[in-house]
């Protein structure tokens, strides 16, 4: 079972996605605050982070360096999920090692799924 | 000078306040996209034809108000002389690259090849980036669009005197001969495409709009045998 974490504001667009990746068979965890992170974090390392770009307390860009330097999850693909669309913050993104951008109303959660076992099985 | 400075906070001010607006906008549409989906999907349990034909109406509406969002928000950062460009010595052959890269998947998605010919040299241009990168989005998106299925598109990026010459290359959907003088223009969509894809016509305004305050050139040969080629052109950094 791959699990996920799910890194998201948005209370009503989270459970959509928990719902969805849970049906499809995956352990979700999901977090906003950085404490809620460190505390999926703790509990064991994802196969694959989905994470937005503007949160509450932290950014989401800066995460997303801060996953990669870590060694312990440096390796595990992080799929920028925003509805930011600015060409710069996605070759910004890009180039910080993530392993895609979505732009979430571009793409129903089922295209998210069909990237995520693309990514994993590459 | 400090008009100059004045006029361009307060268009940046008006950008900052349409694109935070329209980012709103797109949180909401995303969660009745998903969930319309998850609705289709049967992941809330079994629905009969009609509550199936009744969801897929809604996606569909919902789909070109997320494809009207887009292009709004693609003229807000675009349109008008006030909206600042940020001109710099840039390759325009590393962007094409990128792009392309971008879009990769998305054209597998329909069976196509992206059939890329570089230039033999880098090709150097002053542009903005993030208004060059819209250029290359709208027009790559177009060829994979309205390109055919399992068909190839070809992107060339040549230099050809004081040019910068890039073409696009689809086969696919033509514009008709009667509409081609309104295909730039604000809301115009095809006949042929207007009931069969989504869209609300501002991507290749928005394209056009870009290119030119580049001091570049876009046209475009379109017929039903060999499909449509975009070609646009920038001066070539001296």
């Amino acid at each position: 079972m791959k699990k996920i974490l799910i890194i998201e504001d948005d209370s009503f667009l989270k459970n959509l996605e928990s719902s969805k990746f849970t049906h499809e068979g995956f352990s979700v965890m999901s977090a906003t605050t950085a404490a809620e992170i460190d505390a999926a974090m703790a509990s064991g390392t994802p196969d694959i982070i989905l994470l937005d770009l503007m949160l509450p307390e932290v950014d989401g860009y800066e995460l997303l360096k801060k996953f990669k330097a870590d060694e312990k999850t440096a390796a595990v693909p992080v799929i920028v999920f925003s509805n930011l669309s600015d060409e710069i913050e996605m070759k910004r993104v890009m180039d910080a090692g993530a392993a895609d951008f979505m732009v979430k109303s571009n793409f129903t959660l089922s295209d998210v799924i069909e990237k995520i076992n693309g990514i994993t099985k590459a | 000078m400090d008009t100059l400075q004045n006029n361009h906070s307060e268009a940046q001010e008006k950008v900052d306040f349409f694109l935070v607006s329209t980012h709103e906008l797109r949180t909401s549409l995303s969660a009745m996209k998903w969930m319309f989906q998850m609705l289709l999907d049967g992941d809330f349990g079994p629905l009969n034809d009609k509550q199936k034909e009744m969801i897929d109406q809604a996606i569909r509406a919902n789909e070109r108000m997320i494809t009207l969002v887009n292009d709004t928000m693609t003229i807000i950062r675009t349109d008008g002389t006030s909206i600042p460009y940020d001109m710099q010595p840039l390759s325009l052959g590393t962007i094409t690259d990128e792009l392309i890269k971008e879009f990769t998947s998305e054209a597998c998605h329909k069976g196509m090849h992206l059939r890329y010919t570089p230039p033999a040299e880098p090709i150097m241009i002053q542009g903005d980036i993030e208004k060059l990168r819209i250029v290359l989005h709208n027009l790559l998106e177009n060829a994979i669009k309205y390109g055919a299925s399992n068909s190839d598109i070809s992107i060339t990026l040549t230099a050809k005197e004081t040019d910068a010459v890039l073409s696009i290359a689809d086969r696919g959907l033509n514009i008709p001969d009667a509409e081609q003088d309104h295909i730039f223009q604000k809301f115009f969509r095809a006949s042929n495409a207007k009931n069969e894809f989504v869209g609300v016509g501002l991507g290749l305004y928005a394209t056009k709009s870009i290119v030119e305050r580049h001091g570049g050139t876009i046209s475009f040969e379109s017929n039903p045998l060999r499909g449509t080629t975009f070609t646009v052109t920038f001066p070539l950094e001296r």
